[in-house]
């Protein structure tokens, strides 16, 4: 699923942080969150992984994290922590679960 | 992916490249990382190691190396910084520039943490790295190309438009002196010409892409140790106008110490209605579109904009850092606010180092100003104070050594030689490497550039110390008394020494030098690198220890300019007329510098290396205590070494 990001300067920490959270290493091929560029328009796209393929892995919030790893190391936290929570929704449909409102220190910004 | 059991942090191979005969080999980065710290660490070790001395810069036998940060490719604050050394054209020593990368982590994901390359190939080429799959690929469409075009080209060629690129442009190519190699479209190796290097070997590009993993020796302590560094943002003071203007912020601090450049260097404060028409800040509220930020990086300085007035309405580019603030709009006298981006942008896409541009445009404009140069030279142009198509037109002229673009190429020490008559008083620079650094009046920042081992340049020592910096905070990082005391002599000597140490751990580690003290005095310092290497790596490793390998690094860098050139003592002084002529205006008018008093601060500064006074030279005592005994008998055979101090 892919989601647009405007305010996304394509650091890709997220990515690092996403891996880490899966593997205990820093590896962004398999990280379930990927930036992409953009044709047109500030930012960048984010797509998010439903489905993993044995080397990547679906996103699941960072399910017993206080906040998920790569909203914690994202410049734009409360842009990408809605990204993630509109994933969420959209997956699961009926019910949100995963990306409940944790609640997330703005004191990085 | 193999990779070295005991390595952690680093990738685990060095990868050589010999484009003249296309041979490829591998070699363990543990053959040089207990020692030597990763990046330009190991790439001066293998450059003096490798270099004969009868190798010159655009000889085949040169050698290029790429190196990527220690702690690049895990979150640590800032660690998104690669290198590109070289024996190199511009001061014919030692040449070193950082960039901000996404390929230096494409890199490391790949395997490797240096890239070494050697000989020449015969026809343009580009480097195509992905995992264990490394391609020597044809470049003949790509020759000619600027680097923005080179870009887009090559994710067409590869059919992936992710894919991240450090090319040259037609600087490169056309062995430029002060060619750099650009990252994408907007991020430069600057300074030292190694994209003249890489033009040499006939290299147009490198591309990469790595899927394997960066592993840490103890997870949960760096994970710690970052955390705790990402706090110190939170809290930092004055970072605030650092994320939303990046160094663009500087304008109205650096008046404020005379740290500017207006007509090559004739002032060194801009005329208030000019400051005022310059600004910056009111052209990124402008114009900004959107962020760049790079891995890691916990400020994101970068900023799109889309220009919709002026000359230059419809240009879209990243904007440029400060330096061509001082370097290209300041020095040649220009007002229109955008000529920055414009004039940024075009040295980008033909792969010129803003500061070579603008050192020889600004002595070529101030000769014609005092009538040593003529129309009948400079292909009939006028070279005016303020005129910025003259000055476009010249930056073409350069990268395409076309007419009078030929000399100037050459930069503004070379250039001098050349036209002779007087004109290399008005030649600012450092063991011939263009000066963007405003030497009077900033005493700890004037000997952090003149005493560069890289030539003139302000990331190997210098320290800025702008008005408002917290002197408390500044004397326990420094352990002096007056370290905001600008004008003031004393101390300055052991504040450059330390600050060496920082930069270079720095860029050993791949830490951007606005994530540390050298850019906020509230962020990472030698403390907070040595506990995230040491989680990193699994090597304890102390504040000491990081000194020492710094030390021993400088201590090679120096050895490597014996080689290679006769710098000694004479030319670690300021240029004449940063010597002779007092500042003219701004807050610090009138002041003047003293020759003794500045030779007095070299004293100090060559006692606390270790290194002979008299000479510059390290001696056998200080290279031994270092562990570079061959280096010191190397020095002996060369009669290059310093003696030992009497006292």
């Amino acid at each position: 699923m892919e989601f647009d990001m405007p305010s996304c300067g394509g650091c890709r920490t997220c990515e690092m942080a996403c891996s880490f959270h899966h593997r205990g290493e820093f590896i962004p091929a398999a990280s379930s969150l990927k930036i992409l560029e953009k044709k047109e328009g500030p930012g960048y796209r984010v797509f998010l992984r439903e489905e993993g393929d044995g080397s990547s892995f679906a996103c699941d919030g960072c399910e017993g994290l206080d906040i998920p790893l790569c909203v914690e190391y994202c410049r734009e936290l409360d842009d990408l922590y809605k990204i993630l929570q509109e994933f969420e929704a959209k997956r699961t449909k009926k019910s949100a679960k995963g990306v409940q409102d944790r609640g997330i220190d703005h004191g990085q910004r | 992916m193999a990779r070295d059991n005991e390595l952690y942090s680093y990738a685990g191979k060095i990868l050589r490249i010999n484009l003249g005969n296309g041979e490829i080999k591998k070699e363990p980065t543990l053959k040089y990382a207990r020692e030597w710290l990763g990046s330009t660490g190991i790439a001066i070790k293998i450059l003096y190691d490798e270099l004969r001395s009868w190798v010159t810069p655009y000889d085949p036998a040169n050698k290029l190396v790429f190196g990527t940060g220690a702690l690049m490719g895990t979150p640590a604050p800032g660690a998104c910084k690669m290198s590109a050394s070289s024996l190199g054209p511009r001061t014919g020593g030692w040449a070193s520039g950082c960039c901000d990368s996404y390929v230096g982590g494409e890199l490391k994901c790949a395997g490797y943490d240096l890239i070494v390359i050697e000989g020449r190939a015969h026809r343009p080429v580009y480097l195509w790295i992905e995992d264990d799959a490394i391609e020597i690929r044809d470049a003949s469409h790509l020759w000619g190309k600027n680097t923005w075009e080179t870009l887009d080209l090559i994710r067409q060629d590869l059919k992936d438009p992710s894919l991240h690129v450090i090319s040259i442009g037609p600087a490169g190519e056309n062995i430029v002196r002060g060619a750099c190699i650009i990252q994408d479209r907007a991020r430069a190796f600057g300074r030292c010409g190694t994209g003249a290097v890489m033009g040499s070997k006939n290299l147009k590009a490198i591309v990469a892409r790595g899927t394997g993993a960066i592993k840490v020796a103890d997870r949960d302590r760096f994970m710690e140790a970052v955390r705790k560094v990402r706090e110190m943002f939170k809290s930092a003071r004055g970072l605030d106008e650092m994320q939303k203007y990046g160094t663009l912020k500087l304008l109205e601090k650096k008046q404020g110490v005379s740290g500017v450049n207006y007509r090559n260097f004739q002032e060194t404060w801009f005329p208030e209605a000019m400051a005022d028409a310059i600004e910056p800040k009111k052209s990124i509220d402008k114009y900004m579109v959107a962020r760049q930020n790079f891995p890691g990086c916990v400020i994101g300085c970068g900023r799109h904009l889309y220009i919709t007035e002026g000359p230059y309405a419809g240009l879209v580019t990243e904007a440029n850092q400060w330096e061509a603030v001082p370097t290209l709009q300041g020095r040649l006298g220009i007002v229109e606010p955008t000529f920055m981006f414009k004039a940024n942008a075009v040295c980008n896409q033909l792969g010129l180092d803003i500061d070579a541009a603008g050192g020889a445009i600004g002595w070529a404009m101030e000769c014609y100003q005092r009538g040593i140069l003529h129309e009948k030279e400079t292909d009939g142009l006028k070279l005016n104070w303020g005129d910025a198509g003259v000055a476009l037109e010249l930056i073409r002229k350069i990268a395409y050594r076309e007419g009078f673009g030929e000399i100037l190429a050459e930069g503004c020490a070379r250039a001098s030689d050349l036209i002779g008559r007087e004109s290399g008083y008005y030649a600012m620079h450092i063991k011939g490497q263009d000066l963007y650094e405003s030497c009077r009046g900033n005493l700890a920042w004037s000997l952090g550039t003149t005493t560069s081992t890289r030539g003139g340049g302000h990331t190997t020592g210098a320290i800025e110390t702008l008005p408002g910096a917290d002197a408390e905070k500044m004397r326990s990082i420094y352990g002096v008394d007056n370290p905001d005391k600008v004008l003031e002599y004393e101390g300055k000597a052991k504040m450059t020494v330390y600050m060496e140490a920082v930069h270079r751990v720095n860029n050993c580690l791949g830490i951007c030098h606005f994530n540390t003290i050298w850019g906020n005095l509230d962020l990472i310092d030698l403390p907070q690198m040595a506990e995230m290497y040491s989680a990193a790596t699994g090597w304890e490793t102390s504040v000491e220890d990081l000194k020492r390998m710094a030390e021993k690094q400088l201590n090679l860098e120096k050895a490597f300019n014996l080689r290679f050139t006769n710098f000694d003592r004479k030319d670690d002084m300021p240029t004449p007329r940063d010597l002779s002529e007092p500042i003219p205006s701004g807050p610090a008018a009138g002041w003047k510098m003293d020759p003794k008093k500045y030779s007095g601060m070299l004293d100090d500064y060559y006692d606390l290396h270790g290194w002979d006074r008299e000479t510059s030279f390290p001696t056998r005592e200080t290279l031994t205590s270092l562990d570079l005994r061959y280096v010191a008998d190397d020095l002996e055979k060369m009669g290059n070494l310093g003696k030992e101090s009497k006292d």
